[in-house]
């Protein structure tokens, strides 16, 4: 067994899938000891736990697997066909992407040296603006994503797709920007008195809900 | 033999594959792509032949490592097929866009397929561990995605009883309707399953969460020991709301009384 200290943070999915394969229906003792693990997402932990003992009381956990017959799989759905195309362009894009696992990292850890990685530092006020009204959201909003406000498993992957585009590079250095670790970039204009300094991360449905976005922006960003 | 996994238990070991999964990978990862795809229309599961969803995944990883597309290209396919099943099972019509959320529930695992070795690495190894417990994981998030977009709508609002109205009142009838869910009685109860989770998801969220934290997990309602963790400290409200909702609760699913 590893120490304590050697076992690594676990990210919120890690978390849902850990209550889920670890016992055939969650208990007290489980949900503790993961939200131990994830203290940040203790709320959204437990609501998850109510949804999977629900789904474990209607479906009752089979290990069976679901088996479709020969025709089944000889003649897929559209909605099977339309997923096999996802996981095409999926793995075309990630396979034709230019920045590898090894310059993320570089990028990585550039930027927690040098502000220039910031996909952010390089867009004026305007351009800036501008990004928040395509993406339609605010300045507030936005500018949680470029002070590392949000805790970046929590943000969606269609957002993060969207963000990237939106700033203009590409969605590895995006999430290594979000990765790291905090600190307001120079260069930004603030309207603050004082130098803004580190707040705590909130999910991605928690900066959706308080940051002042609209219902109609809120209900959009929470289903991607 | 088949590389580790790298994903850890919450007590710090690894998982592990189970034996039988890892005995098939060996026995699998030398057949050609001829004798792959005889052994995937194999559909009855207690043939010997019938290769198990955690093998498939495995061998879609794998494949994606080694960049041969025509492996990847002949399996999933047939995994995708099994989920669709799967999903037709387990996501109930009665969902608003059933159809739309199973699709969004497929076409975002083939994406988390395709992104393995990119972002939170690993995190296929749970499917290799125990596919349909991990698939519930995902599906049960997508799901609540979509609910969470619904929920301005659709989410019933909590009575307006007042807390002490029902202090100090017996609650043993959900207890007993939820344990009889998990062990059931007679072949009645087991035909009962449906109409009494459907009306425990009916009830308002609050409610619902008393209930499953208290009579599902095992929570206490609340404790004088304030290093205890109980459904109140989850619910963060005091003990005595905690059995207003589930006395609340009790009085919808009274209907049910009958049976216990």
């Amino acid at each position: 067994m590893i120490r304590p200290a050697e076992v690594p943070k676990r990210t919120f999915e890690d978390a849902l899938y850990t209550l889920s394969i670890e016992r055939e229906m969650p208990d007290a003792a489980l949900l503790d000891e993961v939200i131990r693990a994830c203290p940040e997402f203790s709320e959204e932990l437990t609501d998850f736990a109510i949804d999977l003992a629900i789904d474990r009381c209607t479906n009752r956990m089979r290990e069976e697997e679901a088996v479709p017959s020969v025709a089944e799989i000889e003649n897929v759905s559209p909605a099977v066909s339309r997923a096999l195309s996802r996981f095409q362009n999926c793995l075309h894009s990630v396979q034709t992407t230019a920045v590898s696992d090894s310059i993320i990292k570089t990028l990585h850890a550039v930027s927690q040296s040098h502000e220039a990685v910031n996909p952010f530092a390089h867009l004026n006020r305007g351009q800036y603006r501008g990004v928040a009204k395509n993406l339609d959201v605010n300045t507030v909003f936005l500018s949680k994503f470029r002070d590392r406000q949000v805790v970046p498993k929590s943000i969606p992957v269609a957002f993060q797709r969207r963000l990237a585009a939106e700033v203009d590079v590409p969605v590895e250095l995006l999430i290594a920007h979000l990765s790291a670790p905090q600190g307001a970039p120079h260069g930004q204009l603030y309207k603050a008195d004082k130098k803004p300094s580190n707040q705590p991360q909130q999910s991605f449905e928690e900066a959706v809900r308080g940051s002042g976005l609209n219902q109609e922006q809120q209900k959009a960003l929470l289903e991607l | 033999m088949a590389r580790a996994l790298t994903k850890r238990k919450t007590d710090g070991t690894l998982y592990v594959r189970p034996a039988a999964i890892e005995r098939q990978i060996d026995e699998v990862s030398s057949l050609g792509l001829m004798e792959l795809r005889q052994r995937l229309v194999v559909v009855d599961r207690k043939a010997g032949g019938y290769l198990h969803s955690e093998t498939l995944v495995h061998l879609i990883r794998l494949s994606i490592l080694e960049n041969r597309p025509e492996v990847s290209g002949t399996i999933l396919p047939v995994l995708l097929v099994r989920c669709e099943k799967n999903l037709k099972d387990t996501v109930s019509d009665d969902l608003r866009d059933a159809a739309m959320v199973r699709e969004d529930i497929l076409g975002e695992f083939s994406e988390l397929l395709a992104l393995d070795v990119t972002t939170n690495p690993g995190l296929l190894d749970y499917y290799e561990v125990r596919f349909n417990a991990a698939f519930a994981a995902h599906r049960i998030n997508v799901v609540r995605k979509a609910l969470t977009r619904l929920k301005y709508e659709s989410e019933p609002e909590s009575a307006g009883l007042p807390d002490d109205d029902l202090f100090g009142q017996p609650d043993s009838l959900v207890k007993k309707l939820i344990d009889n869910l998990s062990e059931p009685p007679t072949q009645e109860w087991e035909a009962l399953r449906g109409p009494i989770t459907a009306a425990i998801k009916q009830l308002p969220r609050e409610e619902r969460k008393a209930v499953v934290l208290v009579h599902v997990l095992g929570y206490l309602q609340g404790s004088d020991d304030p290093s205890q963790i109980t459904a109140a400290t989850r619910c963060k409200c005091s003990p005595r709301t905690i059995y207003n909702r589930l006395q609340r609760a009790e009085i919808k699913l009274s209907a049910f009384k009958e049976y216990v």
